[in-house]
């Protein structure tokens, strides 16, 4: 992990645990704004949004690492506007920001195989701070655009995608 | 219309090898400095330097065409890996670029000795040959060179067409200027310098144009209103201006005391022409194109970000309005609305100056025939009037490069199988020469390009047959197509009638290319065709990438977008114009004549529908490739210009979605790509 990497963190919660992605990637934090849904899309894409005049993509994160299998959506929802490495605008939908954290990347415990929802290889590592655990989450890898593509064509087929957008 | 005057093509040649050199040095700065070429660099290069020869040799700068082949030659061996990259060889190709570039300006200015050209040539081969392990043979190419050029690339070089040293004329008028003031208007633009004795003040008409023997002195591509299409020497006689005194009755508009000028002008007029030869032959470096042009180079995506800004104006001002909506006090809601009309009128000006920064006249697409299909027809030794009408006609400068490609294939084939030799033409009572008209013009919002040759026309009965051999259709489907359909096959991927594939056609790009060009435009292409009396190719394509006319539609709760340009007719449909194949599932049209297979919009979508019965909902019949489709929804709304947004920028692209715009409030419209879902229904 190079030391130049920022380890400035923003903190949201997904479920009860506290998650953590590098604040030079987030570019926005908005409400749930009106989304298109996109026909064929996988479950946790919620649909396009306007963000900034780009036409981004809705990430419902909960719904991704399932540890929200039936989410509402209103005017509090909160979405956190990201850039990728590859310069793609996505919105991800949590259940709450809560904090900026300072995290020394160095000091990251590897997160074990087995354990969490989400697969190790979408996690930077693990950070302890006093009691609390934070996941540092890779968004690059988790955002991937060939990941998502293979994930999108494993996914059921034609789910209820459009009845989200109520 | 199609006057052959080489001094506008050496013009835009001009311009773009300007740009090429631009590439070609940054890629190779960029080798030299990380020391290392990956594939796509030296694909790049290669594509590059290729594009020069080529167009080199098509405004027949002959020298400057063979030595870019060298370069060519020695980049396309690095390319197939007969080479492996070295560090000194960035060096070398930068060198080579630098040695093409002054072989350009000199063959321009026609001062490039030949000897001049072979020392370079020599040097660069030599150069070059020592990272090959053929180095012998090399060098024996180089042995065996002849002063000539080898590679068939030569045209005639009888042309007199002068081409000086740019600035030799303002080097001239400052001299001159100077000295007199401003008093001398005469080399501007219209102004001439007369030939001859007082009396010939037809100036350059072709008569006095025979007279001039002076060889070429000074000319300026600037000055190209000048040479209109004639391509007439241009010589300059600057004695004459002042020996004669008559002559200054050319000049009397502008009251100059004649005596006292001319000895002045005698000496500065000569003196200006010793500065011209000796500035041509310091610095040859001053080709530029068209520097004196009032227009200046933008990079598209410049003009897409100013397009950008405007779609977001154009959402504020719709949400301005949506708040206007809810004031209560009626006066400053009339006097808000008042104003945001003005600004409503504003914005679509801005927006429509914006879309004309991006046209440019079909000219640019035209210009580029004339010189191909001369040649063309003198290597398959046919007769070929070409014509072409709506040049002025303007289409969006991203258009452009897709356009030329899938035309010149077209005009191509044409030239190879539609015209008949000149012997044939004659025994079936038709002039020697066949006819090939281009004709652009705007109708309906579209911009249509027809391709029209007066040649022997598609052998329909043929190319379904090989349709047929190929598996492309069917018997029974050949059966009940129209002729219509059948000529379309042309356009089915892997369909080739001609009986031997020739350099003309058969380069690898085939019609199926040139019709998905077209659809990647939004195009459609159309055939109409008459055996023994020609073909005519219908080209549509939407006036502008960026903007789409488009009718919103609404099915359930979801509104989506259909393109305009896509629409045939909509209707109510009966219940006893429904019919069905088999099971229930397929459902078609009966419309008049027709059988236009049924798309329900919700299930395709997976939206929940307001209307299951087809009575009760609205059918759209829409367009694409080579069928009808029949699209159900529940209602159609409002028609509207959008902006186009790309959707696999973030995302990616999904299946019958053809892009997304922004709407009035905010939210992302989805646009329909009618191709798509019949691809995926189908």
């Amino acid at each position: 992990m190079s030391v130049m990497e920022s380890n400035q963190m923003l903190t949201f919660k997904l479920g009860d645990e506290t998650y953590g992605i590098q604040i030079s990637k987030v570019r926005e934090i908005l409400t749930y704004p009106v989304v298109t849904p996109i026909p064929d899309a996988s479950r946790w894409v919620k649909g396009v949004i306007n963000l900034r005049g780009e036409v981004a993509p809705i990430i419902d994160l909960r719904v991704r690492f399932n540890t929200n299998e039936d989410p509402i959506y209103t005017n509090r929802t909160i979405v956190i506007a990201v850039k990728t490495q590859d310069m793609r605008m996505i919105g991800l939908v949590v259940d709450e920001v809560s904090d900026m954290e300072n995290v020394e990347l160095d000091r990251l415990y590897p997160a074990p195989d087995m354990g969490t929802s989400i697969a190790p290889e979408y996690l930077k590592g693990l950070f302890k701070k006093e009691d609390k655990m934070i996941v540092i989450l890779d968004i690059d890898r988790i955002l991937d655009k060939d990941e998502m593509q293979r994930l999108s064509r494993q996914s059921s087929g034609p789910s209820n995608v459009l009845s989200a957008s109520a | 219309m199609a006057v052959f005057d080489i001094n506008k093509y050496r013009q835009m040649f001009l311009e773009e090898a300007e740009e090429l050199f631009e590439t070609i040095d940054t890629l190779l700065l960029e080798a030299e400095e990380c020391g290392d070429m990956d594939n796509e660099t030296v694909n790049s290069l290669f594509r590059s330097v290729h594009t020069l020869k080529g167009n080199s040799a098509s405004v027949e700068l002959s020298q400057f065409a063979a030595l870019a082949h060298e370069l060519e030659f020695f980049m396309d061996r690095l390319r197939n890996g007969e080479l492996t990259f070295e560090e000194s060889m960035a060096e070398i190709l930068i060198e080579g670029i630098d040695a093409l570039k002054q072989i350009l300006e000199l063959e321009l200015a026609e001062e490039l000795s030949d000897d001049y050209f072979q020392e370079t040539k020599t040097a660069l081969l030599s150069k070059i040959s020592a990272f090959g392990e053929d180095a012998e043979e090399i060098s024996l190419m180089i042995a065996n060179e002849e002063p000539t050029d080898e590679y068939g690339l030569l045209l005639p070089q009888d042309d007199e067409l002068c081409y000086g040293p740019i600035g030799g004329v303002s080097t001239v008028l400052n001299l001159l200027t100077t000295s007199q003031d401003d008093q001398f208007g005469m080399f501007e633009d219209e102004s001439f310098i007369p030939v001859g004795g007082e009396d010939e003040f037809g100036f350059f008409d072709e008569p006095i144009v025979s007279q001039t023997d002076v060889p070429l002195q000074v000319s300026d591509s600037d000055e190209f209103g000048f040479f209109d299409d004639e391509p007439m020497p241009l010589s300059v006689k600057p004695e004459l201006v002042v020996s004669e005194d008559d002559d200054f009755g050319f000049f009397d508009e502008m009251e100059v005391p004649k005596t006292p000028f001319a000895p002045v002008l005698e000496t500065k007029v000569s003196a200006a022409k010793e500065e011209v030869k000796s500035v041509a032959a310091t610095e040859p470096k001053k080709f530029k194109a068209d520097s004196s042009s009032n227009s200046i180079r933008v990079d598209l995506s410049k003009i897409d970000g100013l397009m950008n800004n405007i779609g977001e104006l154009v959402i504020a001002h719709s949400m301005l309005t949506q708040f206007t909506v809810m004031l209560e006090d009626q006066k400053i809601k009339a006097d808000l609305s008042e104003r945001l009309d003005l600004i409503d009128r504003h914005i679509r000006e801005l927006q429509e100056s914006v879309m004309s920064v991006r046209m440019v006249p079909m000219e640019t697409v035209f210009s580029k025939f004339p010189k191909v299909i001369r040649d063309t027809a003198k290597k398959l030794n046919k007769k070929i009037d070409f014509r072409y009408s709506g040049e002025t006609v303007e289409i969006d400068k991203a258009m452009i490069e897709g356009l030329t490609d899938p035309l010149m294939h077209i005009v191509r084939n044409g030239l190879d199988h539609g015209i008949e030799s000149p012997e044939r033409r004659r025994a079936l009572g038709k002039p020697e020469s066949g006819t090939l008209m281009m004709v652009a013009e705007q109708a309906n919002g579209q911009m249509i390009i027809k391709l029209q040759d007066d040649g022997g026309g598609i052998n329909v009965a043929k190319v379904t047959a090989k349709a047929v051999e190929n598996g492309v259709i069917d018997e029974h489907q050949a059966a009940s197509m129209s002729m219509e359909e059948k000529a379309m096959l042309i356009f089915a991927p892997g369909l080739s009638t001609a009986d031997a594939v020739t350099d003309i056609s058969g380069r690898g790009v085939g019609m199926d290319v040139v019709m998905s060009n077209i659809k990647k435009l939004g195009g459609v292409v159309k055939v109409d065709t008459e055996e023994g009396y020609g073909t005519t190719f219908t080209i549509a394509l939407p006036l502008t990438l960026a903007i789409l006319d488009g009718l919103n539609i609404r099915v359930g709760k979801e509104q989506f977008i259909l393109p305009l340009s896509a629409i045939i007719e909509s209707l109510n449909p009966s219940e006893d114009m429904i019919k069905h194949i088999g099971d229930k599932e397929s459902e078609m049209l009966m419309l008049r004549n027709e059988f236009i297979p049924i798309v329900r919009l919700h299930s395709i979508f997976n939206v929940e529908p307001e209307h299951e019965k087809l009575s009760d909902g609205l059918l759209i019949v829409v367009r694409s490739a080579t069928q009808k489709i029949a699209v159900f929804v529940d209602e159609f709304m409002n028609q509207q210009q959008f902006v186009i947004k790309p959707l696999d920028k973030n995302f990616r692209n999904a299946q019958g979605i053809g892009g997304a715009t922004v709407r009035g409030d905010g939210s992302i419209g989805l646009i329909i790509d009618t191709m798509n879902i019949l691809e995926k229904n189908y």
